[in-house]
């Protein structure tokens, strides 16, 4: 089938959009037109160059070019968000399968702990636990992290409850088969789908949030080119160097909502294929 | 009241659904629709309802309800003269209305009395079919009644349309065998009380034998035999309809091998030259390869190569 | 080689709640060696719940089960595991129970791997395959390219690969067509013979049940209403139940 088919138009588009962003993001210095200043490197004589042939959007307050900042931006911008969800899975998973699987105590202990976290606003926990860390994008990843993976374990939780009780999974019980052997052979694959489906939405999410701390300071330092950090040092000149904010902050929101269009175009055709 | 000569479904002009179902239901008769799944029977009531799936094509040489053409109109009848009543109950009732309310849904649409006679309309309606307290079943909710309950309250609201002609899709299916007879005996009751016609799509002998006058046997979409229920039973002609009946469990004595029926029935994209039954059939003949002559005897019919002194 | 006395479940409604009916009321049972033991009962007859009791799969109120003398309630862990070896259990549709990931020669090399058995695992599945009527070929596929009969038979297959002594078949036939059935039947029908197998069968259906069991259970409302050997409980039920039970249709045709 193809994909267009399979994804339909927008997710398809999506898709090229995610594909896009990544492949400048991974070949940023073969792509950017002037890789030094992507990195970093002040270029004070060209200054605020409005959007121009040389600058296709412009340069910053460094006079550095903005479409290079923005492709350097990918770059980590995207790791945080695939990090993020990553980390939040890698914890989350596992404490949902088990809280699932076993109940009783297990599953009070850990659900009780996921409800703490969730009690807070997960931004408001995100800038506490950066504050509390401190600057960087190691840090930055951490915080949002932490608030984030309770979603996962209460995620995988409900599939593990649906899961447990099918009788193919009550089969392999009967059989004899180990406890360990049924969560990673019969329950962790099918728990698998909708996570994975429920990650791609999100990693438009994290990377948002991210860049909420980033632009308050809190996540990657300059001179590292970051859109959150970006659209920040780019606010006080707006609007009348529009391009200076504008510019990251529309790719933001550019891969923010593919990420959210092209995880809502993987979970229809889960549906279409059970 | 129904008549259908070589009726035939083709699903996206490759999936022969139903290839030639011939049927016959007088008035004020139950007719039995025997198949097993993958047969197109419950393709040929969507038929008679107007209900199929889009992209299927529809041809017929005789398709008529009363007089009516169902190839172009089937879908006025539906609702006024002809009703569904469904395998699931609890599927067909809507879980968050009182029964009352889905009544009298189905009674307002179809006549123009007051509230208040509609009412005493749904609970005479429901009396008939055997609710002892038809007031509280107005007022209860789908899933506080019992699923010999639920399916008598759908048959209510088919009664509810004005229709004279039920199309019952395995009725008592989903139902313990207890209840089921009594939703049998039920249907058996209204035919006569109230000059119901019934088309009854099963694949079990016993509800055939229980409840219908006649009975059409239906292979790969092809109606190949067809007749008064006790003799289709008694002395089938076909080699499927005796087949059918050797594998029933109580067929033969305890312990001993049933007849199996080895085999597929073909996909709905093959083309079928001769006898569909002919590579499964433990009687097939060279013969078999060419379209079966239709063999008639009496009130019945049946398509087979076969004499009927050989068969 | 079964035994059952007194069996008692009652679900708890919630945590803290009190014991709500009993949906097994002290049934007792005896199965032995070699025999086929059919369980009748509708929906709500506990027949469910019995059978569930005596795999494990629901706390069991009061009494006991044996299973080959051994006291099967009080196993625990890995002793209950290696017990569960001597059950082959067949649920009512295939395709739920066969995992939908795995090819038919991992779900039959699956038990095999549970158990630490040494030998071939593909050449045992095959074995398996054979005896319960489908090729070789069949291992690479995976259960939603079967039909519902070949699934069938391939959960059977599954249910014996640890040479079980006692089979336990919940509605087997129930969700396949009468053609189907019949063979699925003639096929527990051979294994019985062949193997020596003990089977405890439970379903809605008189007719199947009678056919192929040497006694019968009938069970309502938790209880059991009619016991005894199956030609007895069908020529001359004591109980009107039993009669309706044997349902409608056919038999009054009879010549």
């Amino acid at each position: 089938m193809s994909l267009v088919k399979r994804l339909g138009l927008p997710g398809t588009l999506c898709l090229c959009v995610v594909v896009v962003f990544a492949l400048a993001a991974m070949l940023a210095p073969f792509v950017a037109p002037y890789a030094a200043q992507g990195i970093g490197t002040p270029n004070i004589s060209a200054k605020f160059q409005p959007p121009s042939a040389a600058y296709w959007l412009g340069t910053d307050h460094l006079g550095r070019d903005m479409l290079s900042r923005v492709i350097y931006g990918a770059r980590v911008s995207m790791t945080t968000g695939v990090l993020i969800v990553a980390v939040s899975l890698l914890i989350g998973l596992p404490v949902g399968l088990l809280a699932g699987y076993f109940g009783g105590w297990a599953d009070e202990g850990f659900m009780r702990i996921t409800d703490i976290f969730l009690a807070f606003p997960a931004l408001l926990l995100a800038v506490l636990m950066a504050a509390a860390l401190g600057a960087g994008m190691l840090n930055c990843i951490i915080s949002v992290a932490v608030t984030w993976w309770p979603w996962y374990a209460r995620l995988a939780r409900a599939e593990v409850l649906v899961l447990r009780n099918q009788p193919y999974v009550e089969a392999a019980r009967l059989m004899g088969v180990s406890p360990p052997r049924i969560l990673l052979r019969h329950i962790l694959p099918a728990a698998l789908r909708p996570l994975g489906v429920q990650a791609a939405l999100d990693v438009g999410p994290a990377l948002l949030t991210a860049s909420a701390l980033s632009f308050l300071g809190l996540g990657v330092l300059p001179p590292t080119a970051d859109w959150g950090q970006m659209v920040d040092a780019g606010r006080p000149f707006f609007p009348a160097r529009w391009w200076y904010a504008v510019s990251p902050g529309v790719a933001i929101f550019l891969l923010a909502l593919a990420f959210s269009v092209l995880g809502d175009a993987l979970r229809a055709t889960g549906r279409r294929d059970a | 009241m129904l008549e259908v000569r070589g009726l035939q479904v083709v699903i996206n002009s490759d999936l022969q659904v139903v290839r030639k179902v011939d049927l016959s239901v007088p008035k004020g008769t139950i007719h039995g629709l025997i198949g097993e799944s993958g047969c197109g029977k419950t393709m040929t009531g969507m038929a008679i309802l107007g209900l199929l799936p889009k992209g299927a094509g529809l041809q017929a040489g005789t398709f008529t309800f009363e007089g009516t053409d169902l190839l172009s109109g089937a879908a006025t009848l539906r609702g006024r003269r002809i009703a569904l009543v469904s395998q699931d109950p609890a599927a067909a009732l809507n879980p968050v209305l009182r029964v009352g309310r889905q009544m009298d849904d189905v009674l307002r649409t179809h006549s123009n009395v007051a509230k208040p006679a509609r009412r005493a309309q749904a609970a005479a309606l429901l009396a008939a079919t055997g609710l002892p307290d038809p007031d509280r079943v107005l007022n209860a909710y789908p899933h506080q009644l019992s699923g010999g309950m639920q399916q008598r309250v759908v048959i209510a609201q088919a009664l509810a349309t004005g229709a004279d002609f039920l199309i019952a899709d395995e009725p008592t299916t989903a139902l313990d065998v207890t209840v089921g007879a009594q939703v049998l005996a039920l249907l058996r009751r209204l035919v006569a009380q109230r000059g119901l016609t019934i088309l009854m799509i099963t694949h079990d002998m016993d509800v055939v034998a229980e409840v219908c006058d006649r009975a059409s046997v239906l292979y790969a979409g092809i109606t190949v035999e067809e007749g008064p229920t006790e003799a289709l039973l008694r002395a089938p002609r076909h080699p499927y309809t005796k087949a059918l009946l050797a594998a029933l469990p109580d067929a033969r004595p305890k312990g001993q091998r049933l007849a199996a029926l080895e085999g597929a029935i073909p996909p709905p994209r093959q083309i079928i030259q001769g006898c569909a039954f002919a590579p499964r059939c433990p009687m097939a003949m060279p013969v078999c390869a060419t379209p079966p002559p239709r063999r008639t005897e009496g009130e019945r019919f049946w398509l087979c190569h076969l004499e009927a002194r050989d068969a | 080689m079964l035994e059952v006395r007194d069996l008692v479940v009652r679900y708890r409604r919630g945590f803290l709640s009190a014991p709500g009916l009993a949906a097994v009321n002290s049934v007792s049972l005896t199965l032995p060696l070699g025999h086929t033991l059919g369980i009748v009962g509708e929906s709500g007859s506990g027949k469910s719940s019995l059978l569930r009791a005596i795999l494990r799969l629901v706390p069991v109120t009061s009494g006991a089960i044996r299973l080959n003398g051994q006291d099967f309630l009080s196993l625990k862990g890995p002793s209950l595991r290696v017990a569960r070896h001597g059950i082959g259990v067949v649920a009512q549709n295939p395709f739920l129970s066969l995992s939908p990931r795995l090819t038919i020669a991992e779900i039959l090399a699956e038990p095999m791997q549970a158990a630490g058995l040494a030998v071939n695992h593909r050449a045992r599945a095959a074995s398996l395959l054979a005896q319960c009527g489908l090729p070789a070929e069949f291992l690479t596929r995976r259960a939603r390219e079967l039909s519902g009969g070949q699934a069938q038979r391939v959960a059977i297959a599954r249910a014996l690969t640890l040479s079980p002594s006692l089979l336990v078949l919940d509605e087997p036939t129930s969700a396949l067509d009468v053609s189907v059935q019949a063979q699925i039947l003639n096929l527990l029908q051979d294994l019985k013979q062949d193997l020596g197998l003990s089977m405890l069968f439970v379903t809605h259906n008189l007719k199947v049940v009678a056919h192929i069991s040497d006694s019968l259970l009938v069970m309502q409302r938790g209880e059991v209403v009619e016991s005894g050997p199956t030609d007895q409980v069908m020529q001359a039920p004591t109980k009107a139940y039993t009669q309706e039970l044997m349902g409608f249709g056919r038999h009054a045709l009879r010549p």
